[in-house]
């Protein structure tokens, strides 16, 4: 679409990596994680042991301890800052894939699309020195008490974004969200009067 | 006078508005007093400005050095740092980039009905 150059398109401070995404997905797991940990917690960062709860289909809270991606903003995760952070499960991909209900080539296909990101609420997050190949799931989000969180976390984090990393990242979570609505969503384009 | 080709994609909607379209100028190979064609590409719902905004910036459509100033102020940082124009970005690195079809969701959704439990 672009041809090869999205070069004049990245912020500035990007723009150095432009071959790297440019390349992607090749040699992804060279440059999306930082090399050290900062002493602050950053968006994009994974815990491990993280307490994630959604509501099921019952209704009933239904909670998993997880390793999980923080994706409240960097301000917002400081401490005394955000009342709570948010934070993505990420999923072992390996157990995903010999739980999965997909089989053969459909499966085959599946992992392929989650490896290369090309499923829009997913990242895939490669093998590094302390984690496994991975899946974060941007449709699965859980606030966390940032108390509780800044009071647990420790030496809980296992890996940290590079500032490229996180740039992707960003790109991801803002297609998830801010991708066009379905053709059939038919929203009203009559505002609703002010009030006073 | 600047030769523009409009170009949509994503047909679901006609963009109501300049800036629905996204400008796409490619590198100019010739040497002349012309500006080369620019193509507009629609990535959906965008940022709205109004015409008149866009020509506070200081651009005019007629001249030949058009492509080089509207690079500036519109695909800079004042773009890339919005929501719109990062999801725009993903599509460009990621062209195949779609959302799960109905049995990945079904899959996913099962993994989660193993992994977490009723509290």
């Amino acid at each position: 679409m672009f041809g090869d150059d999205i070069f004049p398109y990245l912020p500035e401070n990007i723009k150095p990596f432009s071959q790297q995404l440019k390349q992607f997905p090749e040699n992804y797991e060279k440059w999306v994680y930082a090399a050290a940990y900062r002493s602050e917690t950053y968006q994009g960062d994974v815990f491990a042991d993280v307490p994630f709860v959604f509501v099921d289909e019952d209704g009933d809270p239904a909670q998993a301890q997880l390793a999980g991606m923080v994706v409240s903003n960097t301000c917002d995760t400081q401490p005394n800052q955000g009342e709570f952070v948010v934070l993505a499960p990420l999923i072992d991909l390996e157990t995903y894939r010999q739980s999965s209900e997909l089989e053969g080539e459909e499966l085959a296909n599946h992992v392929r699309a989650v490896t290369e990101n090309k499923i829009s609420n997913l990242m895939f997050l490669p093998r590094s020195e302390t984690t496994l190949d991975s899946l974060v799931d941007f449709g699965n989000l859980c606030s966390v008490s940032g108390a509780y969180f800044h009071q647990k976390k420790g030496k809980n984090r296992i890996v940290s974004l590079s500032l490229v990393g996180h740039y992707f990242m960003l790109v991801k979570l803002a297609y998830h969200f801010t991708r066009p609505e379905a053709a059939d969503a038919l929203r009203d384009s009559v505002v609703q009067p002010g009030g006073d | 006078m600047t030769m523009a080709l409009l170009e949509q994609e994503e047909l679901d909607s006609t963009p109501t508005a300049f800036f629905d379209w996204s400008i796409y100028a490619p590198k100019s190979s010739a040497q002349t007093d012309r500006s080369s064609p620019m193509t507009f590409i629609n990535f959906g719902p965008q940022i709205v400005l109004s015409a008149t905004e866009i020509f506070a910036l200081g651009q005019s459509v007629t001249d030949v050095s058009v492509q080089d100033r509207f690079s500036l102020p519109l695909v800079g940082d004042f773009s890339a740092k919005n929501l719109k124009h990062l999801s725009a970005i993903a599509k460009l690195l990621i062209p195949e980039l779609r959302e799960m079809t109905s049995g990945e969701r079904r899959n996913l959704h099962s993994y989660y009905k193993k992994v977490y439990r009723k509290v």
